[in-house]
């Protein structure tokens, strides 16, 4: 695990940010961060030449199911008692609703704030295919935002 | 939007990872690990299903010359979830969950392999393409990057490539796979049905196992709901109000689509029809569009047919596994008890004779004109006409070592490859 160490403290980071702005709760951001740096612990040597946007990526789609797990148990719409910006509430929502490869880009791209290269080489498609992708899912995020 | 405008989402006290967090971090990968063992302990029984996944094909033409393809690997994908798992049984049935992959495949020795043996194409139950030729075993179109991309089934094309399927978010892709890489051939698109029942396969589109012939490609297509002929019902039997399943099928492998390699269209028909069942391709002929369809539940019932060409065939036999055709369909190999090995021609169905036995559990089998060659969970057995077949040490369980087993002693004739003797022992 060399470099495990070194490289936790900012990964842990980036991790936390990337899951609190996507589920706004401490508890559920902390175990999603953790859980995130279990797994690029367990699998270091594979990940470590792209660290960043690795737990960039896993830490949005854990963050992304347990936003779904959440709405399960009580619809996000019908939760006014969260007390919530509605901004948060209809990124969760968008998000949620975007293809799983549209998402990833607009995490990585733009809550993660990684360049489209990097989204690329993490992801394995090309950059033309990160462009439109961010370009399709920020619209639909637009769109969904917009509808409230 | 950019990650300025998500500012305001952020926490503005974020927790600080510590040594004490590195270490709770360090003991959750710890039982993480842990977990995936006992999944690995406790999956024995499943292994036999998962080992069973394994396709197993022998191109028996030229040698392939690998194609360079100047292309990115492929993307890294999820399993399908729900029921539509159901639609791709081979990847969904090759790993528990929770099971990783083994690290990125490398190539190794085949021991005993014999020489002037065509390439052999195996898909591995992880998914891997390999080719063992020469005796080496070497990973085509390795994976790369994060998570890699997990096969379903795979088939030699004319020119040395292969054609393999893949699942992604409502599609199955086909790449051509080379030794250097692979590139997407064609995408086909599937929708769910709102209306399908749960329990089955709720897909209306093309399944991933397809069959390919001198002519083009054949894919099996599926619905979700299928309306079938319904005779009067007697006093005694329910009505259509009291069981609306008494003149429809809850899913249906429909028919056939001849394409060709880029996916376009040539011919579709009906015929193969299975009502009432998942179907897939089980087999084909590398030189005839003869192909084996199996349904149902292990041992799966096959079903051969030349969906694009004159009625042929006969069901024989009735289930099978680890089927094989040979090159002008005139012969078929296939296991019916998992252990012995038989061969029958697709003439006549009471030609069956089995070839030898295998103590381990066969895998897969492939024929050209003058080889079967049959896996095991232990290796291969490649069976020569009037010869002793020969063993060689298979590279993914290399642990169990090398099977002996009895010689064949059947004879085949290899003009018209109809089996022409009977066993002698």
């Amino acid at each position: 695990l060399d470099g495990f160490e070194d490289a936790f403290a900012g990964l842990y980071r980036t991790a936390y940010r990337v899951a609190y702005v996507i589920v706004g709760q401490r508890a559920d951001a902390e175990d999603i961060a953790a859980e995130t740096m279990a797994r690029a612990c367990e699998r270091w040597r594979k990940v470590e030449c792209y660290a960043e946007p690795w737990t960039v990526r896993v830490a949005g789609n854990l963050a992304v199911d347990a936003v779904r797990r959440r709405a399960r148990m009580q619809p996000i719409a019908a939760a006014p008692t969260i007390a919530e910006p509605l901004d948060r509430v209809d990124l969760q929502r968008a998000l949620s609703r975007l293809p799983r490869r549209q998402r990833e880009v607009v995490v990585l791209r733009f809550i993660g704030d990684q360049p489209e290269t990097t989204v690329a080489e993490v992801l394995g498609i090309g950059l033309g295919t990160v462009k439109s992708h961010a370009a399709r899912g920020l619209t639909a995020l637009r769109l969904d935002l917009a509808d409230g | 939007m950019t990650a300025d405008e998500l500012a305001h989402l952020e926490d503005p006290d974020p927790p600080v990872a510590d040594a004490g967090l590195l270490t709770a971090v360090r003991a959750r990968a710890r039982r993480r690990r842990q977990r995936r063992r006992l999944a690995v302990a406790g999956s024995v029984a499943a292994a036999a299903v998962l080992l069973g996944a394994t396709a197993l094909i022998v191109h028996d033409s030229a040698r392939p010359a690998p194609l360079v393809v100047s292309a990115g690997d492929p993307a890294p994908e999820d399993a399908p979830e729900g029921d539509v798992a159901r639609c791709f049984p081979l990847v969904t049935g090759s790993r528990p969950d929770g099971v990783a992959r083994p690290a990125t495949p490398r190539a190794v020795d085949v021991p005993s392999w014999p020489a002037r043996l065509p390439a052999l194409l195996v898909l591995s139950a992880d998914g891997d393409v390999w080719v063992v030729d020469d005796g080496r075993a070497t990973p085509w179109a390795p994976r790369s990057r994060a998570g890699g991309v997990r096969y379903l089934w795979a088939r030699w094309d004319g020119d040395g490539t292969v054609l393999a399927s893949r699942w992604v978010e409502g599609a199955v892709v086909i790449d051509r796979v080379t030794a250097s890489g692979a590139v997407q051939v064609v995408r086909f698109a599937y929708t769910v049905a709102a209306a399908a029942p749960p329990g089955v396969c709720p897909i209306e589109g093309k399944l991933a196992t397809f069959a390919v012939s001198p002519g083009g490609v054949t894919y099996l297509e599926h619905s979700s709901v299928w309306d079938h002929s319904c005779p009067p019902s007697l006093p005694t039997e329910p009505s259509t109000t009291e069981d609306p399943w008494r003149c429809r099928s809850k899913e249906a492998t429909y028919g056939a689509v001849f394409t060709d390699a880029t996916g376009a269209t040539r011919a579709a028909t009906q015929r193969g029809s299975m009502a009432g069942a998942f179907g897939h391709v089980a087999a084909d002929a590398s030189g005839s569009d003869v192909i084996a369809m199996a349904f149902g539940d292990a041992p799966p019932g096959l079903q051969l047919d030349q969906p694009m060409g004159a009625p042929c065939c006969v069901i024989a036999p009735p289930t099978a596994s680890a089927v094989s055709i040979s090159p002008t369909g005139a012969r078929l190999a296939s296991t019916p008890d998992g252990h012995g090995v038989v061969v029958t021609n697709t003439s006549d169905p009471s030609s069956g004779l089995q070839l030898w036995r295998e103590d381990r559990s066969v895998l897969g089998t492939a024929s050209t004109q003058e080889q079967l060659v049959v896996a095991t969970d232990a290796g291969f057995a490649v069976g020569l006409p009037m010869l002793p077949r020969t063993v060689a040490k298979g590279p993914f369980h290399t642990d169990l070592g090398p099977i002996l087993g009895l010689a064949p002693t059947a004879c085949m004739d290899l003009a018209s490859e109809e089996i022409t003797a009977r066993p002698t022992g």
